[in-house]
């Protein structure tokens, strides 16, 4: 859901007493209520603690401040920004010498200040002049390069920004490359108008309180370390941060009111996508009256066929270039929507059908997750559907995935799952707090099957590889067999099949159930070839080594890594089986064969691989396995040899010897 | 390096887009394109020269024709955007798609901002996007829009290629009898390209079409498309003015020079040399550059020694930073502000190094050049489009060094390496100009030599190696350090060194920059490999060439790739592994050397075994740039038998007791 367009029916009207619901900070905790953010006459060269030494540049202070004042019938916000950067070395000059400040939709920029205190102290103004307008993805920036910039010189810039009204705003402190010395932020506003504010991840932020007339909040943190992503890792929701949004209306005599809450964003959803006109209405009955019927009359059946029917004849683009891709009629018209017509279209197609459901607004694992505390409506723009008929979710903005599977990022969180009441003629709906489940571990999987014999010349391997997906696993190669013409969908199944033994030499690739509703009843998605390996034998004197680890293609490996800052998390739970069987050539034995048999499991994750001989034929079975999605940094020891035990399968090479 | 970055951007965005269409069936479309889910029917360019007053202008009218063939790719069809700047804007766009059944749905939203250009850091190129409605299998998408040549020397050359199968396509160049219109055709050896000329009466036109086009594929290592997919150059030679009068346009490379010498006449006329030393200083800044190349050049005799001495402080002090706003894009700035920002585009980086050589009594030259991405010459094709980069030509005797500013670590007397082998235009004087051939850079003059120390621990490797990067390898491996911090450094260095497999554990390292007028850098590190090589019973067995630099993905894929294979530079390796037999161990078995050798490339392993010691060299020489389609099968044989010596372990066997 694009809050913009759910909230411009919401009127903000001042009326009326009570807690601030933030995150308590430390009692000893100190803040200062009264340091307004400003721009230094004369500016002065910083020095940088030692525990940022290595870092390319440091940023000595990050100050901003968001105040919300009334103006003629409404409130405008009026925030300013300061930074200054220490340059340390050359990354640092490349990464500073050039400035995108971001416009926030409907904001006017003005006051930008910038200049260059170079290593000597010289200082070296950005003029006017010298300030571009740019918008790029319907951003807006205003930018410019910096005069002067060395190692040992200083960045600063300020600038002010006047914001259309809003009710909900983030900022963050932390990134992956730059320590930040010393955060502040403000947040003031009318005394009767109190928000909630709400620290995260070291960021600390003071209880309100009313000086000289003004609400104030202060949020603060010195010495923010760098935070760069991790492998396996979701690592936006742990960077230093402040959230904040409008709680109470407090202007009247009376009892505060309470703003804004999770509930009262559960009825508005509800009533947003579920409410249509008569027009509308009309439009829709004559579209849906022409809706094929499916083959599959279950429940299930009928949610599938219309999911990829929508989705295969309506264009649903996010970036739509029309305002009113949320209307109904114009989506039906030009077969075109925005993510909100869409999900309006399924609601109102849904209803039509009778198959129940929930509007689900779910957290995005790989993006800041929802918080029950801090009613933050800007972040609940990731919408399913759940049908409480099948226990099953529908990503209805997504022409990539199909019923039942959702993006798995968006599974595996909370989400507010809003349920229709009906009272009389009047419907709305209840908000409740749930999970939304991923797919278990063995429903999904990458798994991978070789018979391997070798060529008359006994110098190459000659492969029957199959890769077979299923879950999540196949959801993120189905796509492939709809959206990429015949020549690209054959370079894709090389790559796909490349993985087995690392060849290109691929042949009679034949490729089963790869539709996008192949989804519905998981049924496997198999790419198989015949694959030439000739990199995969190698001689030693007349002994043949054979390299069968690499026949499960290059595994990542976590060998050598930086001390771990984040907990593991993974895209979703799944296995991977792989079976390979060797048909040894006639005359020779395998002398290792033991070094086939590897374990390293544990009770949520694991590596096994061991083999059984028949004759000349050499069987291993390999199970792979991460059947959670979270594990802790205690664990992470454990995950990280599991991960490299099938790096060291890679490894494993036979030597074969002829029989005198 | 992005100097004229608008007129490639155009073309290139001409090429990402999309008359009159023989009407053919949703199943007889289907049939000739199999695979694919939808086609442009006809594409039509058609331009029309004119003179505005006492300038030629061009105007293009564009028209695209799309039909859906398949629902299954819905909605990877209907965004559409049409590129355009300041001199070449675009109007009258209409955009509409015929629904099967007869209904027309016009597009009513369209929306303009800028063109992100990883690049540059601020042009006036912009995009305006819209959505097609209805495109489902059966539908017709209909666009048209004008565009109009502010600037006829910038006028785009039409390629034929489009991101998915054409119909049929043309392109017309309308223009009156009295102008003199050229034209190239460009990589049609297949003939694709069917050439009409209309010379009667008052409108001539020239008309060139294709049919049945298949779509831009892409592969590894290719050059820019302009070296090999089929396209039109038309040119304006030459024109009558309003007086009746014949006036030169781009005839000739004198014309463009006139053209080209405009841009950086204010500056080339009060660059220091050409001034008298006692002379008034026309522009502020002036005395501090002046004293600047003064100190850069205290106490140094040779012109070479005081060049390169200036050479590196530019290259160590000015950032490259690209604005390219209108003109902007065009002329560089002058020395003294280049100086004070310590930012610029390659032209201003020209401008300041031209600058200060003269001020420092040299002779340079500020030269035109394109990139490698560019296959033309100046002499074939006297146009614009033959450079979209500026450097900096220093002249000492019979010498012409060509100085590339925007490349931080590239070795004073080489130039920049993706500029080797092109044709410099260099600026001599208003009216003289020489073209120059930039020097191609040996193999012998870049590579690496790596003395790689490794003994066996029992159940792997542990070793020393210490690596010496010089000439272009010295250069890229500075490049990458230059902007990485201490533990992106470390990562680059494990991926330098790493070798074995991908169980390389990197100990102790350091980083020697050794000589900087070669660039040459050293790299030590120890590491160790678990679980390379291998024992069975009381036999050893350890392949040598703990980096293989084929694999069976480097043979090429003749039946797919007409493409040419190209190089950043021509480069030596030089790699020698140095085994400590272990203790109770002798060697059983030492594979054959191998050598071969072509003109794309030399390699060689050779074994030797010494007191103690077994060494393997290896050693790989690509001497080549580009690597031409015809080569492929001659380069396949050659990986395929390097791939089998690849394949050659040594045998040690424990010593049984005496």
């Amino acid at each position: 859901m694009k809050p913009v367009a759910l909230l411009s029916a919401l009127t903000f009207a001042l009326a009326a007493t009570a807690s601030l619901a933030s995150a308590a900070p430390a009692p000893d905790t100190v803040f200062d209520y009264t340091t307004p953010v400003s721009w230094p006459a004369t500016p002065k060269l910083h020095s940088v603690p030692a525990a940022f030494g290595d870092a390319s540049a440091v940023t000595v202070l990050d100050e901003r401040s968001t105040e919300f004042r009334k103006e003629g019938d409404g409130f405008a916000v009026y925030e300013t920004f300061h930074k200054i950067i220490h340059i340390r070395d050359d990354k640092g000059i490349e990464m500073f010498n050039k400035m995108y400040l971001p416009v926030r939709e409907g904001s006017e920029v003005s006051n930008i200040k910038a200049r260059t205190v170079t290593a000597a102290g010289k200082v070296i103004d950005v003029t006017p002049d010298k300030i571009k307008s740019t918008t790029e993805d319907g951003n807006e920036y205003r930018q410019f390069a910096m005069d002067g910039v060395e190692k040992g010189s200083e960045v600063e810039y300020y600038y002010e920004q006047k914001r259309p009204f809003y009710l909900f705003g983030s900022e963050f402190f932390q990134n992956g490359q730059v320590p930040c010395v010393t955060a502040r932020f403000l947040l003031i506003s009318p005394p009767s108008m109190q928000f909630s504010a709400k620290g995260y991840n070291g960021f600390t932020v003071s209880p309100d309180s009313i000086i000289a007339d003004k609400r104030i909040i202060v949020g603060q943190e010195e010495n923010i370390r760098d935070l760069p992503e991790e492998k396996y890792s979701f690592r936006d929701q742990y960077l230093s941060r402040v959230d904040f949004k409008l709680s109470y209306n407090r202007s009247g005599d009376g009892v505060p009111v309470r703003l804004y809450t999770w509930r009262d964003l559960g009825k508005r959803a509800y009533a947003f996508y579920t409410t249509h006109t008569d027009k509308e209405d009309k439009a829709l009955q004559a579209f849906a009256l022409k809706l094929p019927e499916p083959t599959d009359t279950s429940l299930g059946g009928r949610i599938s066929f219309l999911e990829d029917y929508i989705k295969t004849h309506i264009d649903i683009d996010k970036k739509l270039t029309s305002a009113d891709g949320d209307q109904l009629v114009q989506v039906l018209t030009t077969k075109t929507a925005n993510d909100e017509g869409i999900i309006r279209l399924f609601a109102r197609l849904l209803l039509w059908e009778d198959v129940p459901f929930e509007i689900v607004l779910a957290s995005d694992r790989s993006g800041i997750p929802l918080d029950p505390d801090l009613e933050d409506w800007d972040r609940a723009e990731n919408v399913l559907f759940f049908f409480p008929g099948t226990g099953a979710y529908m990503d209805p903005t997504q022409d990539g995935t199909r019923y039942p599977y959702v993006r798995p990022n968006l599974a595996g969180g909370r989400g507010i799952f809003l349920k229709s009441i009906s009272l009389g003629s009047y419907t709305t709906a209840t908000a409740t707090w749930g999970m939304v489940p991923i797919a278990p571990w063995d429903s999904s999987s990458l798994d991978m099957e070789a018979d391997i014999r070798f060529s008359g010349g006994l110098d190459t391997l000659l492969v029957h590889g199959r890769q077979i997906m299923t879950g999540y696993g196949a959801a993120e190669y189905r796509p492939i067999y709809t959206f990429l013409p015949k020549d690209k969908q054959d370079d894709a199944n090389k790559d796909i099949i490349k993985s087995i033994g690392n060849s290109t030499d691929v042949n009679n690739i034949a490729v089963h159930n790869p539709h996008m509703t192949d989804a519905f009843h998981n049924a496997p998605l198999v790419i198989e070839a015949d694959i030439r390996c000739p990199d995969l034998i190698e001689n030693a004197g007349s002994r043949l080594l054979v390299k069968i680890g690499e026949i499960i293609g290059t595994q990542t490996e976590m060998y050598q890594e930086r001390p771990r800052q984040l907990p593991a998390e993974m895209p979703f739970p799944h296995k991977e089986y792989r079976t390979i069987t060797l048909h040894l050539p006639e005359g020779y034995t395998a002398k290792n064969l033991k070094d086939l048999n590897m374990d390293v499991s544990y009770p949520d994750m694991g590596f096994t691989s061991s083999y059984t001989q028949t004759g000349s034929d050499v069987t291993v079975a390999i199970h792979e396995s991460y059947r959670t999605l979270r594990y802790p940094l205690e664990a992470f020891d454990n995950f990280k040899k599991v991960i490299n035990a099938s790096a060291d399968f890679n490894k494993v090479v036979l030597v074969l010897e002829k029989a005198n | 390096m992005a100097f004229y970055k608008q007129c490639v951007r155009l073309a290139a965005a001409a090429l990402c887009l999309g008359g009159v269409a023989r009407a053919q069936s949703v199943d007889e479309l289907r049939a000739q394109f199999p695979g694919d889910y939808a086609v442009i029917l006809d594409y039509h360019s058609d331009t029309r020269f004119f003179m505005e007053g006492d300038t030629p202008r061009a105007e293009t009218k564009i028209t695209e024709k799309l039909m859906i063939l398949d629902d299954k790719a819905n909605g990877e069809f209907n965004k559409y955007a049409v590129y355009h700047g300041d001199f070449n804007n675009m109007e009258h766009l209409e955009a509409y798609t015929d629904v099967p059944g007869g209904r027309r749905q016009k597009v009513t939203d369209f929306k303009t901002e800028d063109a992100a250009d990883e690049e540059v850091f601020y042009d006036d190129v912009k995009k305006t996007e819209f959505d097609f409605p209805s495109l489902t299998k059966g539908a017709i998408a209909y666009v048209s829009y004008t565009q109009t040549e502010k600037e006829l020397h910038l006028f785009s050359p039409f390629y034929f290629i489009r991101y998915i199968p054409v119909v049929h396509e043309s392109y017309t160049v309308h223009f009156p009898s009295d102008m003199e219109v050229l034209y190239d055709v460009k990589n049609d050896s297949t003939r694709m390209i069917h050439v009409d000329k209309d010379e009667r009466g008052r409108d001539h036109s020239y008309t060139f079409t294709g049919d049945h086009v298949r779509p831009l594929t892409s592969f590894a290592n290719a050059p820019s498309a302009a070296w090999y997919e089929p396209h039109a150059i038309v040119r304006l030679g030459a024109y009558k003015n309003a007086a009746g009068q014949r006036v030169a346009y781009l005839e000739n490379l004198k014309d463009l020079y006139a053209w080209d010498y405009g841009f950086i006449r204010p500056l080339d006329s009060l660059a220091g040399a050409l001034r008298p030393a006692d002379a008034p200083l026309p522009v502020p800044g002036d005395a501090l550059l002046r004293s600047l190349a003064d100190s850069l050049t205290r106490g140094l005799v040779t012109p070479e020694a005081k060049a390169a001495s200036i050479y590196h402080w530019v290259q160590t002090h000015i950032r490259y930073v690209a604005f390219e706003d209108g003109l902007e894009g065009f002329i560089p700035r002058p020395a003294p502000l280049v100086c004070n920002r310590r930012f610029g585009d390659c032209k201003d980086m020209a401008s300041l190094l031209t600058t200060l050589l003269r001020m420092a009594g040299l002779q340079a030259y500020f030269t035109w050049i394109g990139t490698r991405d560019i296959p033309y010459d100046h002499t074939d094709l006297p146009l614009p489009l033959c450079d979209n980069h500026m450097i900096s030509t220093f002249r000492s005797g019979d010498r012409w060094i060509f100085l590339d500013g925007t490349d931080p670590n590239c070795i004073f007397g080489f130039p920049s390496a993706f500029i080797q082998g092109k044709q410099a235009l260099v600026a001599v004087s208003p009216t003289e100009y020489k073209t120059l051939r930039v020097p191609v850079i040996h193999a012998d003059s870049s590579g690496v030599t790596d003395s790689t120390y490794i003994a066996w621990t029992g159940s792997g490797l542990t070793g020393t190696s210490s690596v010496y990067y010089h000439g272009y390898y010295g250069s890229d491996v500075r490049d990458h350090l230059l902007f990485k911090d201490t533990t992106d450094a470390r990562d680059y260095v494990k991926y330098r060194m790493g070798k074995g497999s991908n169980k390389f554990i990197l100990n102790d390292y350091s980083i020697r920059y050794l000589d900087d007028a070669s660039k040459l850098v050293n790299i030590r590190a120890g590491f160790d490999i678990p679980d390379y090589g291998k024992t069975v019973g009381s036999e050893l067995y350890i392949n040598l060439n703990l980096e293989k630099f084929f694999t069976g993905s480097a043979v090429i894929d003749t039946a797919r790739r007409k493409v040419p294979m190209t190089h950043e530079y021509e480069s030596t390796i030089d790699q020698f592994t140095v085994f400590a037999i272990p203790q109770g161990y002798e060697l059983s078995y030492l594979p054959k050397d191998f050598t071969y050798s072509d003109d794309n490339m030399d390699f060689a392993i050779h074994y030797v075994q010494k007191s103690g010691q077994v060494i393997c060299q290896q050693i790989l020489a690509d001497k080549t740039l580009l690597m031409g389609a015809g080569d492929f099968p001659r380069w396949n044989g050659a990986v395929k038998q390097i791939l089998n010596h690849y394949k050659e372990q040594l045998v040690f066997v424990k010593k049984t007791a005496p």
